[in-house]
């Protein structure tokens, strides 16, 4: 009874809707010794698409097992729209679920999965014919209720996946890498059709991919995973123009990593000696102090060729170059042997280097960033 | 290198067992076949009979025969044959074994007898409608045994008088136990099996549930018989136990064994893993998504298993049930060894007239519809419950 009235006031508590889902200190280990989630805080927004990102084996899937109820934290509590879940079972949390594998029911027609949710909720017969025309219309599927999942295309199934979780309108959709089982052209279609939907339906979707591009291109907000643990949130642009660090820096997008030690120190910039000796000017993202030794990350794109001593640049040797349509990739080695990679705007008139050739590539101390090594 | 085809090369493969199978498989069931229905032993008897009657035209006594029998009759005493006749024919007709006994005995004394001075029963029309049915080897005679029927002299198909009417009833109770006996191992088996696939039964019970499934296999078959007379039998272990519970008096104890009771219990224990395997492989194989999706999508966990769970096992509860059906159904060492007098099944019959009887032609008749039965089922029943919607 008071349960109740509690939930029913919480949204319009103090005039702030309750956050989508809140994580507070959660941990998850499955052998008793090694964290696999590691005293993770998260709030995500209603109506919010928040992708986790993350490098294989760091723990994504088993956040989103908790967040569906199919393992419970080891520590800390979760909350789906103001109200504790963290010990109820799946059935109950009102939840949306979408799998790699779509898990369509086989037996089922297509009709019939649809409705499933909805029969679980004991809706009557009439709306839930009425809601399954309307979710079909939906993905653009109509017309097919009366096929079985093995009669569609890996595409059409992944649809049906996503608005059976989508047609009772939960607080909340879990994903778990639902384009990976999709070829490359496909799962860029498919991208377009959920954040088509999203947009559409506005639901509080928590995404999972080890896809970086996907990850970049659908959310509101990313969060980097690294070994259970949040690395960075961010917006996608934040994330790819203000890497918190050297982590997120070489995660997300390509980056060239210097290393070097700091010489001098100003308030928001620093000046790296780099192993070959050149010295350069660069963001002081990790409040470094003279004398640390550091990683710079530059993106790739943010080179351009300079003369030697103008400005922050290094001196490299062309190894290769690979034209790759509208850029060219051009590989380079600096002096003491550290890789650097270039890539180059294919404008028409640029001229491009000759492999063999020694240049100096130059960039602008907003662009390089000092992360402690 | 040496050219061998590779379709020459499979052939060769195979060869070996496909001659096993012809020889020990196809062979024995073709001659079973013909013999239901190609009965040469009286043809055999009396090949002059047999020629004249081949010729006539079913009507009257027909006299043209008369010496023709005289003439078998003679030989078969002559050869020390009449008594392997006269019980043959007997089994066509209640008598017949006095007539030919009492003719044949004539016959040596005064050869040239006319036979309707011998016995008057040789002046009825209908006696020579059977000696020309019967010593053509060619007979549909066993198979109608086996359903119960018989032909009147004029030719029409009815069913046996109710005393001779045995195989059609005990061909019903034969499928009746084995569909209990299916039943049973589904509902023994089905929990077990799904006990086994849970993740959540933890490995070490997982291994003591396999070992128990698979125990049986390794026992023989005669030692759990016996292990289940010493449990079962009047004065077993649990007819001791609930007397010594108090739960029945020493005139309460009860008939567990040596009845259709006894039967059952064992022939469940026996075939309860072809039930249980082929459903546990299937559960093996169903992804654990399902269950999940389901539960995800909001479904309580009964809903879970009625609507998601059991329609994706079907299969293996359809392959489980056949297997055990159709072994049920020509089961017979269980019922002979604890099936007393009661729970005998139509295999037991079939052993009866091949070893007591001597009854052949009937035994492959029985065997004959038996297999017929059983291939019927084993086409069809796999399509229906595909037609049912129930494939994974
Ligand atoms: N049921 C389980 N029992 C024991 N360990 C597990 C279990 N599930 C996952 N792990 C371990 O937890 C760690 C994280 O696994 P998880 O599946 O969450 O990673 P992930 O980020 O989803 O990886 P991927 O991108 O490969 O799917 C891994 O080291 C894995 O071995
Ligand atoms: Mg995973």
């Amino acid at each position: 009874m008071l349960m109740k009235v509690t939930s029913a006031l919480a949204p319009s508590g103090n005039g702030i809707q309750a956050e989508a889902l809140v994580l507070r200190r959660v941990d998850k280990t499955y052998d008793g010794v090694s964290k696999v989630v590691d005293a993770l805080d998260l709030d995500v927004h209603p109506g919010e698409f928040l992708t986790i990102l993350g490098p294989s084996g760091s723990g994504k899937t088993s956040l989103l097992m908790m967040l569906a109820g199919f393992e419970a934290p080891s520590a800390g509590t979760i909350e789906i729209g103001g109200r504790d879940v963290s010990r109820l079972p799946p059935y109950k949390r009102n939840i949306g679920m979408v799998f790699q594998h779509y898990a369509l029911f086989p037996h089922l027609t297509v009709g019939e999965n649809l409705a499933y949710p909805l029969q679980a909720r004991g809706w009557r017969k009439s709306d839930i014919a009425e809601r399954v025309d309307w979710a079909l219309q939906l993905i653009h599927l109509d017309g097919m209720q009366d096929r079985r999942p093995a009669q569609l295309s890996g595409g059409q199934q992944q649809r049906i996946a996503v608005a059976r979780a989508l047609i009772y309108r939960p607080q909340l959709v879990l994903m778990d890498e639902p384009l990976g089982a999709l070829d490359k052209q496909l799962r860029e279609q498919m991208q377009d059709e959920i954040v088509r939907i999203h947009r559409e339906l506005r639901p509080t979707i928590v995404y999972v991919t080890h896809d970086q591009s996907e990850a970049l291109s659908l959310s509101d907000r990313v969060a980097v995973f690294e070994a259970g643990r949040i690395a960075q949130i961010g917006t996608p642009s934040e994330l790819y123009e203000q890497p918190g660090t050297a982590f997120v820096a070489g995660f997300i997008g390509e980056n060239n990593r210097i290393t070097g030690s700091v010489i001098a120190v100003t308030t928001e910039f620093c000046h790296v000696r780099c192993a070959d000796g050149a010295i350069v000017e660069a963001r002081n993202i990790a409040d470094v102090r003279i004398g640390d030794r550091v990683n710079l990350a530059v993106r790739p794109e943010r080179l351009r060729p300079t003369q030697a001593g103008d400005g922050s640049s290094v001196e490299v040797e062309v190894a290769d170059i690979t034209y790759l349509g509208e850029v060219s990739r051009v590989r380079c080695r600096m002096r003491d042997g550290t890789e650097i990679i270039w890539k180059l705007p294919n404008c028409g008139q640029s001229e491009r280097p000759n492999r063999g050739a020694t240049i100096a590539l130059g960039f602008s101390r907003e662009d390089a960033r000092a992360f402690a090594a | 290198m040496n050219a061998v085809s590779p379709s020459r090369a499979g052939w060769a493969l195979v060869l070996p067992l496909v001659a096993f199978i012809v020889i020990a498989f196809l062979a024995p069931i073709a001659t079973m076949l013909l013999r239901s229905v190609h009965d040469p032993e009286i043809a055999d008897l009396m090949p002059r009979t047999r020629q004249t009657l081949a010729r006539w035209d079913g009507i009257g006594v027909p006299q043209m025969a008369t010496e023709a029998v005289t003439a078998d009759l003679r030989e078969a005493s002559a050869t020390n044959q009449i008594g392997r006749l006269a019980q043959r024919l007997n089994r066509e007709r209640n008598g017949l074994r006095v007539l030919i006994d009492v003719t044949a005995r004539h016959l040596e004394r005064e050869p040239d007898t006319k036979l309707s001075r011998i016995d008057p029963g040789w002046s009825d029309p209908a006696l020579w409608q059977i000696l020309a049915r019967v010593t053509s080897p060619w007979t549909g005679q066993h198979l109608l045994n086996a359903l119960d029927l018989t032909v009147t002299p004029d030719g029409a198909m009815v069913r046996q008088e109710e005393a001779r009417r045995l195989y059609v009833d005990l061909f019903l109770r034969t499928a009746w136990v084995a569909a209990l006996v299916t039943l049973i191992c589904a509902l023994l088996g089905y929990p077990y099996a799904y006990a086994y696939a849970m993740a959540a039964a933890g490995p070490s019970l997982r291994a003591l549930l396999l070992f128990l499934v698979l125990l049986p296999f390794w026992t023989s078959l005669l030692v759990r018989a016996t292990a289940w007379i010493v449990l079962l039998q009047r004065r077993g272990v649990i007819n001791e136990g609930l007397l010594a519970a108090g739960l029945i008096g020493e005139t309460g104890r009860l008939d567990l064994i040596y009845n259709m009771t006894g039967t059952i219990i064992v022939m469940v224990h026996v075939l309860l893993p072809f039930f249980v395997l082929p459903l546990y492989s299937v559960m093996a194989g169903l992804p654990t998504s399902y269950v999940r999706a389901s539960a995800s999508l909001g479904a309580h966990p009964v809903r879970t298993f009625a609507r998601v769970y059991l329609p994706l096992t079907y299969p293996g509860v359809a392959a489980g049930g056949l297997l055990v059906f159709i072994l049920s159904l020509g089961y017979y060492v269980t019922p002979a060894l604890v099936g007393g007098r009661t729970g005998q099944l139509i295999s037991n019959q079939i052993a009866f007239h091949m070893q007591r009887s001597l009854n052949w032609g009937l035994a492959a008749a029985l065997g004959t519809l038996l297999l017929l039965a059983v291939l019927l089922l084993a086409l069809t029943l796999p399509r229906l419950a595909e037609r049912g919607g129930l494939r994974a």
